[in-house]
């Protein structure tokens, strides 16, 4: 392996000398870097290629695209009817992210000021929820729902994501209070301020990069769901795009290849663009919620 | 510092009074109905039964067929998150040229939904699929495509591997920060005792690991019992039922057979078994940290 000359450091022939292996090592590491890399986006950039091919370049059997049809992507909004599709993801998850980060944020700095064994007990049964799984609770929601006049709505929708977002939002913003110093609100407090001051104008401001963190998590998470918008927003064209999305595939799947995949793509690169940008925060939230605990 | 009982039911009470009505009301609903035949429409048609839908269950082949398939799928999919997750870890902690941008293009995956990763998938091993053109192309070793999901064991194992490309990424991620954490003096020491590869691995970073394996493991565990988007749009847990979960055959008795109550029996066996994943930590962690 001829990699070792790439090394970039004027030491790396005296590493060299004194253990002769450490460099070949060292470019097989490299090499076992990018090629694990380049198979765990392999199969978005096959679907990427799928994408931009006319229908007889996807049944040539080839490995590169032979055309670059990008009408795909125009022609998969119209047929999947997308437009609506995006303005009710983005609406279910905004609604989501806005109504279980506004309860979850009040209620863990609550449960991490003021312990007692009430708060203790409560933090605990609102961590139980994290263990349900979402098919228990779908029947009951869809009653729910049916009976109060929010069967196929939005915001049935957003309800019900929310009851699974608040307990991530409380675990991953109590572990966060912790580390925040009492004693800047208790200055507050005898200061003059009400506890709804203090807690606006001193602890909310140093929060910020926790409530971003759980903002992306329940971005991520309401985005994706699946099963919630199946059951409680089935119309066709008025669910989300993940349900839209599995809808066509079961319908276009084996015939509109090109179309499906430039659909899938369009799907993915909001969340994808959001995730990459704050993917700092998403460590932050699995150290701060998993790790702490 | 004082504060008044009404101040902290103003913080608190918003989401306990939510978290009651829409998360303990349902789970509560949920318990109720396993104990009722009901077809859904009218609760007033709806009847107790006692323990027969539970009774159903165990005479069920279906149920048993779906409730091996979970606790393998949850087994196997937890031994390679995990050996991967950490594989990959110590990898990119060599700081070899390139673990940057693998440690990104692991993460990739973790923002899709298991809708898309089943499309992915579906196109990636389907018969013009970019696996099959390779092995019957560009080697010649198969004439004919091979059907990744029409053939039991392989539809089950294309499962399995999804999930793992999916989410691998929470575990490396997890694996890598407690890596971090390991004072690097600890690893020079050894290996001035003499000590190789393995066995500073064996004998002092898998130890400094612990913990967080215990919470990797439980993530894994709790994740994989609830597993349903991915398998219901690659499989819809055929070919014959080969590949079906708790919760896919819970959503055929719920809404496609009106089997309310059946279903809801299915669902509290499953939040059951999430439950009982709980008890791996602590002898997962070891003593130190319980």
């Amino acid at each position: 392996m001829t990699a070792l000359g790439h090394e970039p450091k004027a030491v790396a022939p005296i590493a060299m000398r004194v253990r002769p292996r450490a460099g070949t090592r060292r470019a097989a590491a490299s090499l076992a870097c990018l090629g694990l890399g380049a198979a765990f986006v392999l199969p978005l950039l096959w679907v990427a290629s799928l994408s931009v091919r006319d229908e007889a370049d996807i049944l040539s059997l080839r490995i590169l695209p032979g055309s670059f049809h990008l009408a795909n992507y125009a022609d998969a909004f119209k047929t999947f009817n997308l437009g609506p599709l995006f303005v009710n993801s983005i609406l279910i998850t905004a609604g989501t992210v806005i109504l279980s980060v506004a309860m979850s944020v009040t209620a863990a700095y609550a449960i991490a000021s003021w312990r007692s064994r009430l708060t203790e007990g409560l933090f605990l049964l609102i961590l139980l929820g994290l263990m349900v799984p979402p098919s228990l609770v779908i029947t009951p929601f869809f009653i729910a729902m049916l009976n109060l006049g929010l069967y196929n709505s939005l915001l049935g929708v957003i309800l019900a994501e929310s009851a699974f977002a608040l307990p991530v939002g409380i675990l991953i913003l109590r572990g966060y209070i912790d580390r925040i110093p009492v004693e800047l609100v208790g200055a507050a407090r005898v200061d003059g301020a009400t506890s709804w001051q203090a807690f606006r104008h001193v602890v909310l401001p140093q929060l910020t990069p926790a409530i971003v963190t759980v903002a992306l998590f329940i971005t991520i998470f309401t985005w994706n769901d699946f099963l919630l918008p199946l059951v409680l927003l089935p119309s066709s064209d008025g669910s989300t795009l993940t349900v839209g999305l599995a809808t066509s595939v079961g319908q276009y799947g084996q015939s509109d290849v090109g179309l499906l995949a430039a659909a899938s793509l369009m799907s993915v690169l909001p969340v994808l663009a959001v995730f990459m940008a704050a993917r700092r925060y998403y460590v932050l939230g699995l150290s701060a919620g998993a790790l702490k605990q | 510092m004082f504060v008044s009982w009404r101040v902290k039911a103003l913080f608190v009470g918003p989401a306990v009074a939510y978290f009651a009505v829409f998360m303990l009301l349902p789970v509560l609903a949920a318990l109720g109905l396993a104990w009722t035949s009901w077809t859904g429409f009218d609760i007033g048609q709806a009847s107790w039964t006692g323990a027969d839908n539970f009774v159903a269950l165990v005479h069920d082949p279906v149920f048993g067929k779906a409730l091996w398939h979970t606790a393998l799928f949850v087994l196997l999919s937890t031994v390679l998150l995990n050996v991967t997750g950490l594989l990959v870890a110590m990898l990119i902690n060599t700081r070899a040229r390139g673990h940057d941008f693998l440690r990104v293009a692991m993460c990739v995956p973790l923002a899709l939904s298991p809708v898309i990763t089943a499309v992915l998938w579906q196109y990636l091993l389907g018969p013009y699929g970019l696996v099959n053109q390779l092995l019957s192309d560009v080697l010649g070793i198969t004439g004919e495509p091979i059907g990744f999901l029409g053939e039991p064991a392989l539809a089950f194992a294309t499962i399995v591997s999804a999930t793992v490309w999916q989410y691998s990424g929470i575990n490396m991620l997890l694996f890598y920060a407690g890596l971090q954490s390991l004072p690097s003096e600890r690893l020079e020491a050894a290996a001035i005792d003499g000590a190789g590869w393995w066995s500073r691995t064996r004998f002092v970073v898998l130890p400094h690991l612990r913990p967080v394996l215990a919470i990797a493991v439980l993530l894994n565990l709790i994740g994989g019992w609830k597993v349903f988007d991915l398998v219901y749009v690659l499989t819809k847990g055929g070919p014959n039922r080969s590949t079906e979960m708790l919760s896919t055959y819970l959503y055929e008795q719920a809404f496609t057979i009106n089997n309310v109550g059946f279903a809801a029996a299915i669902g509290c066996v499953t939040c059951a078994l999430a439950i009982a994943s709980m008890l791996v930590r602590r002898p997962l962690a070891g003593a130190e940290y319980a």
